[in-house]
């Protein structure tokens, strides 16, 4: 074993055990922190594999923006005693197809890559930039496009009246109607 | 030198919990959370065949910075759509029983 | 018996004389284009251009009529100018039909050519008569445009070299009948004989499509010369032998031969011109046409000449016995119609190539002179009394002496004595027959054909004996008639002329009695046709004839005579001098439904097909439908078991989803 494989499987495991917390954990806000703790993992192993650029990025995006949307997200929804997890029949079946998943896709990245040593050949952040701003550009620009358009779909779906029409008394969240459902609940 | 079986495992890991948290999780916003180890394994896929492979080709990581982005956009608009369903139902709950017509019984709230 | 003189048809005939050369106008087409298209176009005139009048109607009708008299009589003309008596009109354009040759030509010969006069001066009378018929009928215009459409089709059958035409010309015939037999379409008993005509020709029209069919399928071309001489050169065959029985079954629908002759005393439901048309020219006639154009194919198939004789034979003895029995003239003379019709197919069937088909044509036309007359004069008597019962139709012909010699003469012509036209047709058909007894050295088809004209000969005789007494009875009211009518017909003397002067001065009924002058013109011409047609019988341009057995003619005039004797005797002790009246009532009654000849269809046909349908339809609504909703309704229960089965949650789905997913993901891994 080199020392990027035991480097690897240091952050790997860390990254794996993070986001097995992140999907079993019952306290809805850890398991949001746990995902923080496993995309930051995944940044990790995107630095042992030499690919520094998409690292970083993917810190900026994914623990930088992505996860705190989804901690807004979390707070703005909060549940109010509904359980987060479905009953254990529900988990098994999961637990099965996951596996399954896991299993399948494994084994045939396996049968295609083989077990052996490669080196790490990747290019270099001049290369990627080349072809982003070279080959890819116009896909590249598209992608602005689509943010923006993400961006602007994102806010009209937030705030589209209930039900399609602007009526009132159409809408289910009136401040006391929603404070007297959850006022009911254990 | 490195074993690329590695990363690649710990893709197949990842993919299988990201399932996992899908199905077993009946809050809205954990099932997402699902669905960003699954997009987060592809990454890994496509990073490792781009720093292993013969070729040295940058493609594959140009790939994953695009789906990096297209994850934040798509993350952009699932949150969006969660908080219309929370004004209109209360709840984010995907367990809730739907009837025939595919409307959510209404319990306990009539 | 002492040795009578040996006389052949051609010692009678007349001397063929040399015509003067005419200057010809060089005008587009042929005569029988003209003919064919002035009468056609005045249909589509009479109904597209005539508005409201029925002056222009009548006008575009007679007009139309007219120039197709004229035509067909210049075509007479041409005729005489040229070689070999054959004229072939040109093409109006030959349809492309892959292998198929139509040509679409036409074709005049000498006897067809007189037919054609002859059907374009019946429709000429007929439509200046209609026009003083059905003066008061709304429906003038219609009818007007159908007889000439009517007319068009029949001069297209007579004239066509092509079979394609021919059947152009045979099936529109076929719905125009049903037009005009339909015309008073408000009574039930006028459509549900319309009805009747159109199903029972139609159905045998399929053996003479299919006939046809076999015909120009063996020749590939649709030429009728080109069609006759190739089955000629190939000699008798069973494919020649099948189109011919299929042709011979259509022709019997169309010219009410037995199993199908019931619909053309029902036909009778239409007005009389129409019935004059169809009965006397056109539509009865238009199988003896086609058969013979077709004659030397007719001549060597044995079973189809077999097939004609027995039917023909059948039709001719019973009908004329039903014509004897009939209660109401114009019944009668639909059954003399259907005797006559089976007369001229008989000696088809008879006739060698020695003799020829021109025997039938010439009784064709003999018989149109007369039988047009009778029906016109009937239908104006039948005005003038209102009906035309033979209990009201007694003495007609006393109390209105213009109508008497037009009865006398017609009726003298249709039992055939001399010098009436009928006669010389009578006489060419039994010599024809007899020459093909001779031909054959007696065989079964002549003999038969023989034997029956022999019989039918004392039978119309008899009829017609019974009619004239009924019609000329010496009336006990004479005197009162001659009260109150001294000049017996009115007369408008300007047929074109609304008769508003008549209607003040008599009323509408006196008004409607009053004959047009064109109409009585028509009748006279017929008349005198009928007298002196003889003539046109006797023209040298008739095909080969037979020997004229002078016993044989002696003996069939002696049995008319005795016949109409006995039939004066029958009718001595009654009041209405009807010899009918002995008939027993059972018997009479019988006759007057056709010997229940509905009922017959109805056991024989309807009922079967109606089971069949039925059948049909049990098994469409049952057996096949079944599978359809046997269909729905597994798919409700499919359905119904799918939307208990589904989950109701949205993670469960998901996770069934999911595995289904992953199921085809892993077929696809390990069948990679």
């Amino acid at each position: 074993m080199s020392g990027l494989d035991v480097l690897f499987v240091a952050v790997g495991l860390v990254t794996a055990g993070a986001a097995a917390l992140s999907v079993t954990s019952r306290q809805v806000l850890h398991a949001a922190l746990w995902l923080v703790v496993a995309l930051g993992g995944l940044a990790g192993c995107y630095l042992v594999l030499g690919a520094e650029l998409v690292a970083l990025v993917q810190l900026l995006v994914y623990v930088g923006a992505v996860v705190v949307l989804v901690l807004f997200a979390l707070m703005l929804t909060r549940a109010g005693g509904v359980p987060v997890v479905t009953g254990v029949p529900q988990r098994v079946a999961a637990a099965l197809v996951g596996a399954g998943t896991t299993v399948l896709l494994g084994g045939a990245l396996l049968s295609a890559f083989g077990w052996g040593r490669v080196p790490i050949d990747g290019g270099g952040s001049t290369e990627v930039a080349a072809t982003i701003f070279g080959t890819d550009v116009w896909p590249f620009e598209l992608l602005s496009a689509l943010l923006l358009m993400a961006l602007v779909a994102a806010v009209a779906v937030a705030r589209a009246p209930v039900g399609g029409q602007d009526d009132p008394s159409q809408r289910p969240d009136p401040p006391a109607d929603v404070e007297a459902v959850q006022g009911e609940r254990p | 030198m490195i074993r690329p079986a590695l990363p690649y495992l710990l893709a197949a890991v990842l993919a299988g919990l990201g399932v996992y948290g899908i199905l077993a999780r009946r809050h809205a916003v954990l099932v997402l959370i699902g669905v960003e180890l699954v997009l987060g394994a592809a990454g890994l896929v496509l990073v490792t065949v781009a720093q292993t492979g013969a070729a040295g080709d940058p493609g594959a990581a140009v790939l994953t910075l695009f789906v990096i982005t297209i994850a934040a956009a798509e993350v952009v608009l699932a949150l969006a759509v969660l908080l219309a369903l929370f004004r209109a139902r209360g709840h984010v709950d995907l367990h809730a029983e739907l009837d025939a017509h595919g409307e959510e019984e209404v319990r306990g709230r009539a | 018996m002492p040795d009578l003189p040996d006389v052949t048809w051609s010692d009678l005939q007349l001397p063929s004389l040399p015509l003067p050369h005419l200057p010809a106008p060089d005008l587009w087409g042929s005569p029988a284009h003209w003919a064919i298209l002035a009468t056609l176009l005045a249909a589509l005139a009479g109904l597209g251009l005539t508005g409201r009048s029925n002056r222009l109607a009548a006008w575009v009708g007679v007009g139309g009529a007219l120039l197709a008299f004229l035509a067909t009589c210049w075509q007479l003309y041409t005729l005489t100018q040229i070689e070999g008596a054959r004229r072939g009109a040109g093409t109006i354009g030959a349809l492309p039909l892959g292998d198929l040759d139509a040509p679409l030509r036409l074709l005049v010969t000498w006897p067809l050519a007189i037919v054609a006069v002859t059907v374009a001066a019946v429709a000429l009378v007929v439509q200046g008569y209609a026009r003083w018929y059905l003066w008061y009928d709304p429906r003038y215009r219609p009818f007007a445009a159908t007889v000439s459409l009517f007319t068009s089709a029949m001069l297209l059958v007579v004239l066509s070299d092509d079979l394609l035409l021919t059947l152009v010309g045979w099936e529109v015939m076929g719905w125009c009948s049903y037009l005009l037999v339909g015309h008073q379409s408000t009574r039930s008993a006028a459509t549900r004989a319309a009805s009747k005509a159109l199903l029972v020709t139609r159905t045998a029209d399929v053996g003479f499509v299919l006939g046809l069919l076999v015909l120009v399928a063996g020749a590939g071309t649709t030429r009728t010369t080109d069609v006759v001489r190739h089955w000629a050169e190939a000699g008798p065959s069973p494919a020649l032998t099948a189109a011919m029985v299929l042709l011979v079954v259509g022709v019997a629908g169309k010219s009410a031969l037995f199993p199908f002759q019931d619909w053309l005393p029902d036909a009778m439901e239409g007005p009389t011109p129409a019935s004059a048309l169809i009965h006397a020219a056109t539509m009865v006639a238009a199988g003896t046409v086609v058969l013979a154009q077709l004659f030397p194919l007719l001549s060597v198939s044995g079973p189809a000449r077999l097939l004609l004789a027995v039917l023909a034979c059948v039709t001719m003895v019973g009908a004329a016995v039903l014509a004897f029995a009939q209660g109401d003239l114009k019944r009668l003379l639909a059954w003399s119609t259907v005797s006559q019709v089976a007369l001229m197919l008989a000696v088809l069937a008879a006739a060698t190539m020695g003799t020829g088909p021109d025997a039938a044509l010439q009784h064709l036309v003999a018989h149109a002179w007369f039988k047009a007359l009778l029906f016109l004069t009937t239908g104006w008597l039948g005005v003038l009394v209102g009906g035309t019962a033979m209990a009201l139709m007694a003495s007609g012909a006393r109390r209105y002496r213009v109508l008497r010699h037009r009865f006398g003469w017609g009726l003298l012509a249709l039992a055939g004595v001399p010098p009436f036209v009928g006669f010389f047709s009578k006489e060419a058909i039994l010599g024809t027959a007899e020459a093909g007894t001779a031909a054959t050295g007696g065989g079964f088809v002549p003999v038969l054909v023989l034997a029956s004209v022999g019989a039918t000969a004392p039978l119309t005789a008899a009829y017609c004996m019974r009619a004239w007494l009924v019609l000329s009875r010496p009336t006990a009211a004479q005197g009162h008639a001659r009260l109150y009518e001294p000049d017996p017909v009115e007369r408008i003397d300007d047929f074109f002329d609304e008769p508003q002067v008549v209607q003040e001065a008599e009323g509408v009924e006196r008004a409607e009695a009053a004959i047009s002058s064109s109409a009585r013109m028509g009748t006279s011409a017929l008349m005198l046709m009928t007298l002196f047609g003889g003539v046109v019988l006797l023209l040298p341009v008739w095909g080969p004839q037979a020997h004229v057995d002078l016993q044989l003619m002696a003996a069939t005039l002696l049995l008319m005579v005795v016949s109409a004797l006995l039939v004066r005797l029958a009718a001595g002790g009654v009041r209405t001098r009807d010899a009918a009246a002995r008939i027993p009532a059972g018997v009479s009654l019988a006759a007057e439904r056709g010997l229940h000849a509905d009922l017959a269809y109805r056991v024989v046909v309807v009922t079967p097909v109606l089971a069949l349908a039925r059948a049909v339809a049990w098994f469409d609504a049952e057996v096949l439908d079944s599978w359809v909703r046997g269909a729905g309704v597994g798919s409700r229960l499919l359905g119904r078991v799918g939307d208990l089965t589904s989950p109701r949650r949205a993670t469960p789905a998901l996770a069934l989803v999911l595995a289904g997913m992953l199921a085809l993901a892993a077929l696809g891994v390990v069948t990679a």
